[in-house]
């Protein structure tokens, strides 16, 4: 992953927990990186085991945390790191999301080196729709959540997110149903 | 010909827009023919017929608007900019199936300007990567971004390298010239770093050390197991402690240190480092070692009567106290030969077996250490043992794994006693305080070798001089014997002699003529002056051995002085010189030692009739003044010079050879009434002028009262029982009493005189002291145990030639109620008689002795205060 995911878990549990429950999480994941360069390209690994840590140092389950983590990626370090086309992406929640796919195809143009996932929209209706989230990471299914909740935050959208489908019951992707 | 380009393209105006949808129309007038969807989202307001120049204007080429010239321009890099947003928008005109258009795209550079168009993505064509640009610019804003955080992070970090860096430099300045060693390792406890002090300390260097574990290296077998396991806990567990253990130089050589180590941890706490600091307290440890065996020593010998157990418990103090490995005392057996006296080994291998070698050894003269010590009597340090020539015992020492020794000689009044042999298994010398300690200790046994030999001396010194005492008391009885035996020998005969005199002399069997008159005369005055020689004899005796001393009794203060009075009044008269005696104080009761008094006032009254002339005149005057009681003894004789006044006092001294050879005496008296008087607290002074005589005064303190009026006498037979076992005495006493109207009855022992008493009722016992069968003493004691209370008070006067000191207690105690020595005045005893005769008296209240209405006895228990 590009060190913007890294340095934005670094973010979250500084604002949250401060300087030194950070250092002590990454001193047990054993990560010994001062800074994250947000361009850059870092072993997945690392961003597993920093949640890892984190899970321990906390004591919180891992999925909280990567839900916290999407809510946060998604109102912090996106609009910051993909703000034009955050900016760009739409003007409403839906819209946003119809925009997804297009999204990551953009991204993956601009981060050569990233295997974005691939969002694909279905089922639109007035107040709803179907998300598809395909990726070959493992367990950033409760990360997705966290980010489409973080997504309504952003657009003042009360939503609710329904796992429809998931890897995890022997599927080849994650559906969500998504309705405001 | 045939047109072989490309079919001419056909672009509705559909495709037009979603191709380019920020595109424009161009009528040659100037006004706008289209507009693109893009556009129309942008300026909202645009349409088709409106002047260009209302909604736009140029920028590049900034030439206003003119169709024809962008006509002839077309292809050129131009931008204009949308009038109400102020957007810029980039393309270039062209001319399309012969129409003028625009095509281009808002340039858009940051984020705001994209929210500032109000366009999202689907308002741009596909392939337009406007969106991507502005991406790839957000991009490169964040790498800046990180690189300003980066070079930040830099900056901070570079200034608490810095200043980390100053504080290291100092910190190491003071780490590497401190005088305590730093050890600094890392978490598995090797050595990383160590200072200079710890070179100097261990003799290690840097170099040698790094990569190593201290322990391993430099910790000694002394340290306490239970401080090395403690210590190894607390590293376990990342804790710091302090504590003291031995460790070893790269020589060989212990030392003590105090040890203070600290973990050493990152700030998210994981464990790095290990810091220890390491104060060398060998110098510490040894003076305590070295108190502590001094005070040992000490109290050791403060605690010991016996050489030889001292010098061993001695060697075990030094041993245990200074952690010597072996301690040996040794001692000369025979003349020459050395042998193991006694020994301490610490508990280590090979040191019992060491001692055990040790004490089957016989060293000859110069042989090893200890006899060479013995012989120069100096302390020998060696502290190589191996190397040592003199050294034959180095097998045995080398299993034992000795490596030095100290021998110390132990001297007693100069010669070498013994030697201790100090052995430890270090080699080198101990320091100069050790030495010291050792030099003192070796001094301490000496002086308590020498007053231990003091001792012995003056134990069997005072044991002769107790020998010697022993019999010079023996030889003090002999003569308290030999004197009270001739004192009774010498006093028995003369009691007769004076008695019968004093009896022809009163003519009491008839009448005698002037010459038997003179002659008796002259007899009883020759026994009396043989009388007072054998009492000044005696006096003479006990001033010798200072026994003497007075007994105090009560009585009437006229009696001693008429006593002392008639004795001396006769010898005046017949030398026709005036007596004047004047008593102003009749009836005084006294507490005093009557008898000495009594002598001390005959002593100056017989001076003073002595040194008169025939015909001149003496006397005695007795008087009160003021809280003095005086008597005055005058006389108007010869008189003394001054110079002389200061001898009159001496013993055995006369004032000259001719006086001496003029007037008898044995210059005793005034000795003696000046030492009677100060015992009874009082002075004697003199007053005297050659020609004109002398007053000498004895001068007591004033205590007295007057007593009630003396006694009325019987009126009837006073019944006498005569205890006497000497003939002559009898008849003397017997016949004056009779004389006297006494009846008197005979017991020529003490058990007669008992059964005489129980069965003829006497008024007045006379008891002689010394009989035969049953003495006078054990019979008075008898008698006062009668059945009969009337017997058993019977008074009775005991007359005896016993005069020595303690006699007259003796009486008393035995239950007599007078007491008159030998040679007896019969006229004294004639009014002893007719006072004990006399019917009792009540008992005074606090009387406790229901017997002894009368005399000495029964006055010792009155309260009255009495002169004394």
């Amino acid at each position: 992953m590009y060190g913007m995911v890294n340095r934005s878990v670094e973010d979250m549990v500084k604002s949250a927990h401060g300087e030194s429950v950070w250092l002590e999480i990454k001193r047990r994941a054993g990560v010994t990186e001062d800074i994250f360069i947000s361009n850059a390209g870092y072993p997945d690994e690392i961003t597993y085991r920093l949640v890892g840590a984190a899970s321990e140092v906390l004591q919180l389950p891992a999925d909280k945390i990567l839900h916290a983590f999407g809510e946060h990626w998604v109102l912090n370090t996106a609009r910051k790191g993909y703000g034009p086309m955050m900016a760009m992406g739409g003007s409403t929640l839906p819209q946003f999301l119809e925009n997804l796919p297009a999204f990551h195809d953009r991204v993956a143009l601009l981060y050569p080196k990233l295997v974005p996932p691939r969002f694909a929209v279905s089922d639109r209706t007035e107040r709803s729709l179907r998300l598809h989230y395909h990726t070959d990471r493992p367990g950033l299914t409760p990360f997705v959540e966290g980010l489409i909740h973080g997504l309504g935050k952003m657009f003042d959208t009360a939503v609710q997110v329904t796992l429809q489908e998931n890897r995890g019951t022997g599927h080849d992707h994650d559906v969500f149903l998504v309705a405001w | 010909m045939v047109n072989s380009g490309p079919v001419p393209l056909a672009v509705s105006p559909g495709e037009l827009d979603t191709l380019f949808p920020f595109h424009f129309g161009l009528a040659p007038d100037g006004t706008l023919t289209r507009v693109g969807r893009g556009l129309l989202r942008m300026s909202e307001a645009a349409a088709t017929g409106d002047s260009l120049a209302r909604w736009f204007e140029p920028v590049r080429p900034a030439e206003p608007f003119d169709a024809a010239r962008l006509r002839a321009t077309a292809g050129r890099l131009t931008t204009i900019r949308e009038r109400r947003r102020g957007t810029i928008l980039r393309g270039q005109f062209q001319v399309l199936g012969g129409e003028l258009l625009f095509v281009g795209s808002p340039w858009l550079t940051n984020v705001d300007d994209l929210r500032n168009v109000g366009l999202t993505m689907s308002d741009f064509a596909v392939h337009d990567p406007t969106l991507d640009l502005v991406q790839l610019l957000q991009l490169q804003n964040l790498a800046v971004e990180d690189l300003h955080r980066m070079n930040d992070r830099l900056v901070v970090q570079s200034n608490q390298l810095a200043e980390k860096e100053a504080q290291e430099r100092k910190l190491s300045l003071v780490a590497a010239r401190t005088d305590n060693a730093v050890v600094i390792t890392d978490a598995d406890r090797k050595i990383e770093w160590v200072n200079e002090a710890f070179t100097r300390i261990t003799g290690y260097t840097l170099a040698e050390v790094v990569g190593r574990k201290p322990g391993a290296f430099l910790q000694g077998e002394e340290t306490d197991p239970a401080t090395v396991r403690r210590m190894h806990e607390h590293l376990e567990r990342g804790e710091s402690f302090r504590v003291e253990v031995a460790n070893h130089s790269r020589t060989g050589d212990p030392y003590w240190i105090e040890l203070e180590v600290q973990p050493i941890r990152e700030p998210g706490g994981r464990l790095t480092h290990f810091m220890a600091i390491e104060t060398d307290v060998t110098a510490r440890r040894r003076a305590g070692e070295n108190l502590r065996a001094q005070v040992g020593v000490a109290e050791v010998l403060s605690g010991q009567a016996e050489a030889g157990e001292a010098l061993a418990q001695v060697a075990a103090v030094i041993g245990r106290e200074m952690a010597w490995d072996v301690a040996l005392v040794w001692t000369a057996e025979g003349t020459e030969t050395l042998r193991l006296a006694a020994s301490r080994a610490e508990p280590r291998a090979g040191a019992a077996e060491f001692c055990r070698e040790m004490a089957e050894l016989r060293l000859a003269p110069g042989q090893d250490f200890p006899a060479r010590a013995w012989a120069d009597a100096q302390r020998l340090v060696v502290p190589e043992l191996g190397a040592h020539p003199e050294f034959r015992r180095r097998p045995a020492a080398a299993a034992a794994g000795l490596r030095s020794a100290v021998v110390l000689p132990v001297r007693e009044n100069g010669r070498v006693v013994a030697v201790i042999e100090l052995f430890s298994r270090w080699r080198g010398a101990p320091d100069e305080a050790r030495l010291d300690v050792l030099a003192t200790v070796a001094s301490q046994l000496q002086q308590f070798l020498e007053r231990l030999h003091a001792r012995a001396a003056l134990r069997q010194r005072t044991e002769e001089l107790t020998r010697v005492n022993s019999r010079l008391a023996e030889a003090m009885r002999l003569k308290d014997s030999f004197l009270a035996s001739m004192s009774h020998e010498l006093r028995t005969p003369l009691t007769g002699i004076l008695g019968l005199s004093e009896t022809l002399i009163d003519q009491v069997y008839g009448p005698v003529n002037e010459k038997q008159l003179k002659y008796l005369r002259i007899v009883e005055s020759s026994g009396r002056r043989l009388l007072a020689l054998i009492n000044d004899l005696l006096d003479l005796a006990k001033i010798d051995s200072g026994q003497d001393k007075i007994e105090k009794s009560e009585g009437r203060l006229d009696d001693i002085c008429d006593s002392a009075v008639r004795l001396v009044r006769f010898a005046a008269n017949q030398r026709r010189q005036e007596f004047d005696y004047r008593n102003e104080v009749p009836g005084l009761q006294v507490n005093l030692d009557r008898r000495r008094l009594g002598q001390a006032l005959v002593n100056l009254l017989n001076n003073a009739s002595k040194f008169t002339p025939e015909g001149g005149s003496l006397g005695l005057r007795v008087y009160r003044r003021d809280a003095e009681l005086v008597f005055d003894v005058w006389d108007r004789g010869i008189g003394i010079a001054a110079p002389d006044q200061a001898r009159l006092f001496q013993p055995f001294v006369q004032l000259d050879g001719r006086l001496a050879r003029q007037y008898e005496g044995t210059g005793l008296g005034l000795a003696l009434v000046k030492q009677i008087v100060t015992l009874h607290g009082g002075r004697v002074d003199v007053v005297s002028a050659p020609g004109e005589g002398s007053t000498f005064s004895i001068v007591l303190p004033w205590t007295g009262q007057d007593a009630g009026a003396p006694a009325a006498g019987p009126g009837r037979t006073i019944r006498v029982l005569l205890a006497e076992d000497n003939p002559t005495n009898v008849i003397a006493i017997r016949d004056y009493l009779e004389q006297k109207g006494c009846e008197v009855t005979v017991a020529e022992n003490g058990a007669v005189a008992v059964e005489r008493t129980a069965a003829w009722a006497p008024d007045v016992i006379l008891m002689d002291v010394q009989m035969p069968e049953m003495d006078g003493l054990e019979a008075t004691r008898r008698i006062r145990s009668l059945p009969d209370p009337a017997r058993a008070a019977t008074p009775i006067v005991a007359v005896t030639a016993l005069t020595l000191d303690g006699d007259r207690e003796l009486c008393l105690r035995a239950g007599v109620n007078d007491y008159l020595a030998k040679p007896v005045s019969l006229r004294t005893l004639w009014s002893t008689v007719q006072e004990l005769a006399a019917p009792p008296t009540p008992p005074t209240a606090g009387s406790f002795a229901p017997f002894a209405a009368h005399g000495p006895a029964a006055k010792l228990s009155r309260t009255a205060p009495v002169i004394g």
